[in-house]
């Protein structure tokens, strides 16, 4: 596919988590935060500064999003380049958010430039690799009406990065 | 169970052994949020980690006009109680009245209040819930999303036991981390009659492949409007991908109830 740098708009943005058994999952969306790295400001400025200065401390990087209720099946995930194939947010994301599930999950989240998002031209960010220890958490799963929202934090020790790969 | 989308109107509000839909305009949100600890390591870590801790389970707020239909209707159940715990199970219909394998949400909550109020010329009732109720039959498990095993629909002892095929998890696997069973009678031939409410699982739809899912039974109860229960089982019994809803009719000879199991993941 033709490399299509530039400007984007939200219809090309794909949302993927894992589902409970590890298969990533693209789902509806139809908000998403912030994403991306938001850092603590410690304030660390002295009477004889000319100016307010700053350090940054550790970053946060929970993302929460919000979509239509859907309760398709389990559809495996669409490759670079294709048209999304949609699981349903209530098949994927009830398992999930179970209290007794704590398995980390990879994220991703891609920006597809003006067409399907395509690897190694187009921007993702994510955990691509979940592990034991690395992944992101479901914290939230809440239905009000036709819609849901959920929310996911990072679980201790894992670093998400932003790169052009998809999550597998 | 139909995949998709749905629409509001679909949903269906069930407390305590009654059907509070024909009253109710809105219930939620039906949410499943976790405290976060920050477990982040200042020195180690490079970017702020958490984990779960309790999650706050709640069906919110059923908005509901004002009916003070006798026995079975809103007020009824709603003011002469307020401040008890209560069963409530919301069935999400996918684009038509729900029916088995469709999503619902349920526990028990307490009920936190009954208020009238105006609206727009209206006179609505108000009724909220708090989180999981302390007093509920069990506090092993706090997963409210789950699927409903028998619609609201009246079943008589002329038909008999179920031995319609099952309906296949919307995940298409097993688990292994048990789940609870609600049932909720809407209505009986009879005052004092008796039946057993149960659920079925299986490796296969096909009838011959059902049976019992061990311990998730409501035993014989008597079925009249008002009737309720969870019913939990162990939190490592394995249950089966198929399920289907069950009934042993003792005295009764029709019961219209409703039913969903949650299952654990």
């Amino acid at each position: 596919m033709a490399l299509t740098p530039g400007r984007t708009v939200t219809k090309w943005i794909r949302f993927v988590v894992d589902d409970y058994l590890g298969a990533p999952r693209e789902i509806p969306i139809d908000s998403l935060g912030p994403v991306g790295w938001t850092y603590d400001e410690t304030e660390v400025t002295a009477w004889q500064d000319a100016c307010k200065s700053y350090l940054v401390n550790h970053p946060d990087v929970s993302i929460d999003i919000t979509g239509p209720l859907d309760m398709t099946g389990l559809t495996a995930l669409a490759a670079s380049g294709a048209a999304p194939t949609l699981s349903g947010s209530w098949t994927v994301l009830a398992p999930i958010s179970a209290p007794t599930f704590t398995t980390p999950l990879g994220l991703w989240i891609g920006f597809g430039m003006r067409n399907y998002w395509t690897a190694a031209q187009d921007q993702a960010w994510g955990i691509v690799a979940p592990s034991s220890t690395s992944g992101y958490q479901c914290s939230k799963f809440v239905i009000e009406g036709e819609k849901y929202s959920a929310r996911f934090i990072l679980y201790p020790g894992s670093v998400p990065a932003w790169g052009t790969a998809i999550i597998t | 169970m139909t995949g998709g989308r749905t629409k509001h109107k679909w949903w269906r509000v069930y407390v305590n052994g009654y059907d509070l839909s024909g009253y109710s305009r809105n219930i939620g949100p039906l949410g499943l949020v976790y405290d976060e600890a920050d477990l982040t390591a200042d020195m180690g870590d490079t970017v702020k980690g958490y984990l779960r801790n309790h999650p706050q389970v709640s069906p919110g707020t059923l908005n509901a006009v004002f009916d003070n239909t006798g026995t079975t209707g809103l007020h009824a159940l709603a003011q002469s109680v307020a401040g008890t715990s209560r069963n409530v199970l919301v069935a999400i219909g996918m684009r038509a009245a729900p029916m088995e394998g469709d999503p619902c949400f349920g526990g028990s909550f307490y009920q936190s209040g009954y208020q009238i109020a105006e609206d727009g010329g209206a006179v609505t009732s108000t009724i909220p819930f708090t989180g999981w109720a302390a007093d509920a039959e069990s506090l092993k498990y706090a997963m409210p999303f789950g699927q409903l095993l028998h619609p609201n629909v009246a079943r008589t002892s002329a038909t008999g036991v179920n031995i319609q095929a099952g309906w296949d998890n919307p995940t298409k696997d097993a688990t292994a981390k048990g789940g609870y069973f609600m049932y909720q009678v809407l209505a009986s031939n009879a005052a004092g009659v008796t039946a057993t409410l149960s659920v079925d699982h299986g490796i296969s739809a096909a009838h011959v492949d059902m049976g019992a899912l061990a311990g998730a039974t409501s035993g014989s109860i008597v079925c009249v409007p008002g009737v309720s229960g969870i019913v939990s089982i162990g939190n490592a019994v394995p249950v089966k991908q198929f399920m289907r809803w069950q009934i042993a009719f003792g005295t009764a000879t029709s019961v219209t109830w409703v039913a969903a199991f949650f299952r654990n993941y």
